[in-house]
């Protein structure tokens, strides 16, 4: 999985909401929901983003999908050895680019319209982006179906009368439909019940083998996060603090907003007694970010100079291949503990 | 964990053969199917489901605060008051809008909801709230308990109590107006505490404050919890005692140890397996096929029977199985563990 071969880059992204007030709706602020965040996402590979609510995951994976545009950065899209600036895209060719990049989202009862049959939203797309005719169309969407786990004779019926965990799976279905290469998964597990998670996380992990997909996987959710992704973005009011894979994220952190973040999750073990970090103050305002690293306020090892300026994400890692990056003054000095210290 | 040893036998409030119902013109929900349950005073139990098994259900039917339609059709709940020895009220024959209900529910019980944006008024400060509980629960004057609530509202952990008393809950972040409502819950020094899912709209980060709080305050006030989750892992970090609910029924309930060392229920099996582990990778994951029932299904034989991989074909379509206790205090509602079955090999 080290291979360096990118279907998404994304570099400097900043997506920036103007707040306005007084009688003149004059603008007061800014909210900085992404803020300067940089990272790849190579073919076929999982990257999971995780952070608490509020800090800019699923408007990361929205400004990806060209649904929000972004206020300054350049987004790169990998198609063949071509190499496509997403941010320039207009008209035609973005929806070119919707062929490739789709997007899952987390309520499956509010993304899929009740008024439509499982056949006209799974085909959708094809009758929009791709000029297939009825019966062409109908035979694909039947295909899709049987591949998402869903009875193709089930093509006619409307949303209402699937369950949630089923609902998910025509939301893939349609995700699907165009053969993507990339897919934005924004939390599509976090609205299901704990037995159709994992259906539905093995369905996504069998899809990624079959058709190489890349999936942003947004959520919140440690343990699932874990288990699906190859690299891991921790997101911090609207920053990346600490990007690497997997496995070194869990043993090895440098941040330690991601040290609190791992000694949080309660496990589901009985003699294991949760000994949480515990984070003091909240999560800053977007709008009023304290100066230096923004997570100085909650810090354990804070020091002057984290008020004062502000860490870079670096590369702190061993070899070539397998980078860790991390946005820490003292990611070298500090000695966080690990998922097996909790 | 030692919550063997910790658990009392004076039991605060049983549950006998329990059955609510939902009458709509469609047809009858059955929510809570034939459910015998224990809660001992002192101990912090935990009700685990999926939406829909019918957790909340069973916990407002206990305060006598089901939604409409909804109605107790058979069985009977009882509460022994503490420290009176051999008292016993039938709560399921109280009115439950009568007076003797809602002193007990000023006094002796209380709850806290998941979220707290729509279970608390927007348009009164946090304080005024709790000195309202307060007030109804025991005789203070106002002054007296405003200052009681500072106390409380410092206990759950709001920093500068005595200027966020006169805040309204639109100025609290997530997790400080869950806290604003333990506080409120708490107002009435209850007996019996049910917490109905309070952590799974807050973050991790606040979820691990928040059930640590949960747990401190139920030692320090020596209160009953009942704690109402679809997640194991908080379960793990705050029951000493776990039932597990499927589809309205109690397929399975023991001690924390017992449910994830030795689970003996396919559905408990089922659930523990589905949750990937933090530690190991590279498990696929073990998913329980199928879906859950529809609630206005009718299931012949074991509901959990469409799911599960063991049935057996003659016996598990037949009836419910009935409840036995295959060790000590570890009870299960499967027939593979029936003497029944071992008869018949």
């Amino acid at each position: 999985m080290n291979v360096d071969n990118p279907v998404l880059e994304i570099r400097n992204l900043k997506k920036y909401f103007p707040r306005y007030s007084g009688i003149f709706r004059r603008k007061t602020g800014e909210v900085k929901a992404v803020d300067d965040i940089s990272f790849k996402i190579n073919s076929g590979e999982t990257l999971g983003l995780v952070g608490e609510s509020g800090c800019g995951k699923t408007t990361t994976g929205r400004t990806i999908m060209r649904d929000l545009d972004p206020t300054a950065g350049e987004i790169y899209f990998h198609d063949n050895g071509k190499v496509i600036d997403v941010v320039k895209l207009e008209g035609e060719k973005l929806r070119e680019y919707w062929k490739k990049a789709r997007m899952i989202f987390q309520d499956p009862y509010s993304s899929l319209n009740p008024r439509m049959t499982v056949l006209n939203i799974v085909g959708e797309p094809l009758k929009c982006l791709k000029s297939m005719s009825e019966k062409e169309i109908k035979n694909k969407v039947r295909n899709l179906l049987e591949t998402v786990g869903l009875d193709a004779r089930h093509a006619e019926r409307y949303p209402f009368s699937f369950s949630g965990g089923q609902r998910q799976r025509i939301g893939i279905a349609r995700a699907l439909a165009l053969d993507p290469e990339l897919i934005v998964c924004d939390e599509p597990v976090s609205a299901l019940d704990v037995s159709l998670q994992a259906q539905v996380i093995n369905l996504l992990e069998e899809l990624q083998e079959e058709f190489k997909l890349a999936y942003l996987f947004i959520a919140h959710d440690l343990g699932i996060v874990k288990h699906i992704s190859d690299r891991i973005a921790v997101m911090y009011v609207g920053k990346l603090v600490e990007v690497t894979d997997a496995e070194t994220l869990f043993n090895f952190p440098l941040h330690p907003y991601t040290e609190a973040l791992l000694s949080s999750v309660p496990r589901p073990e009985a003699d294991y007694e949760l000994n949480a970090i515990s984070l003091e103050g909240e999560v800053p305002d977007p709008l009023d970010r304290p100066p230096g690293c923004c997570f100085h306020p909650r810090c354990r090892y804070s020091q002057e100079i984290c008020i004062n300026q502000e860490p870079e994400l670096k590369n702190y890692g061993q070899n070539e291949k397998n980078p860790h990056f991390a946005a820490c003054h003292f990611a070298q000095e500090i000695n966080l503990r690990n998922i097996d210290d909790f | 964990m030692t919550a063997a040893v910790k658990k009392t036998d004076t039991k605060l409030i049983e549950l006998s053969n329990l059955h609510v119902n939902f009458k709509y013109r469609q047809g009858t929900v059955r929510a809570v199917k034939e459910a015998n349950l224990d809660i001992f005073s002192g101990e912090s139990l935990g009700l685990v489901g999926e939406s829909g098994s019918g957790k909340s259900v069973t916990a407002q039917s206990i305060l006598g605060i089901i939604p409409t339609p909804g109605e107790i059709a058979e069985g009977e709940i009882y509460y022994f008051p503490e420290g009176e020895d051999g008292k016993r009220i039938t709560l399921s024959d109280l009115k439950s809008k009568g007076k003797e209900f809602r002193h007990l529910r000023a006094r002796k019980f209380s709850i806290i909801f998941q979220e707290p944006m729509s279970a608390l008024s927007p348009i009164h400060t946090i304080g005024n709230q709790i000195i309202e509980a307060m007030m109804l629960a025991r005789s203070v004057n106002k002054k007296e308990a405003r200052n009681e609530a500072v106390k409380l509202l410092r206990k759950v952990g709001i920093p500068k109590a005595e200027e966020r008393i006169d805040e309204y809950t639109f100025n609290l972040s997530g997790g400080m107006r869950q806290r604003a409502m333990i506080a409120m819950a708490l107002a009435g020094e209850p007996e019996f505490l049910i917490a109905d899912e309070p952590t799974t709209a807050i973050d991790v980060t606040i979820q691990a404050q928040i059930l640590e709080l949960l747990e401190n305050l139920q030692k320090d006030f020596g209160m009953s919890l009942m704690m109402i989750t679809h997640d194991l892992g908080v379960i793990a970090a705050v029951a000493e005692r776990v039932a597990v609910m499927y589809n309205g029924y109690i397929v399975e309930k023991a001690f924390l140890e017992n449910i994830f060392n030795n689970p003996l229920h396919p559905y408990t099996k089922g659930l523990i397996n589905s949750i990937p582990d933090i530690k190991k990778t590279d498990r696929k994951l073990v998913s329980i096929e199928g879906v859950v029932p529809h609630p206005y299904a009718r299931i012949k034989g074991c509901d959990f029977r469409p799911r599960c991989e063991k049935s057996i074909e003659g016996i598990c379509d037949q009836s419910f199985p009935s409840e036995i206790e295959c060790e000590k205090d570890h009870f299960v509602r499967c027939y593979l563990y029936n003497e029944l079955e071992d008869d018949k090999k």
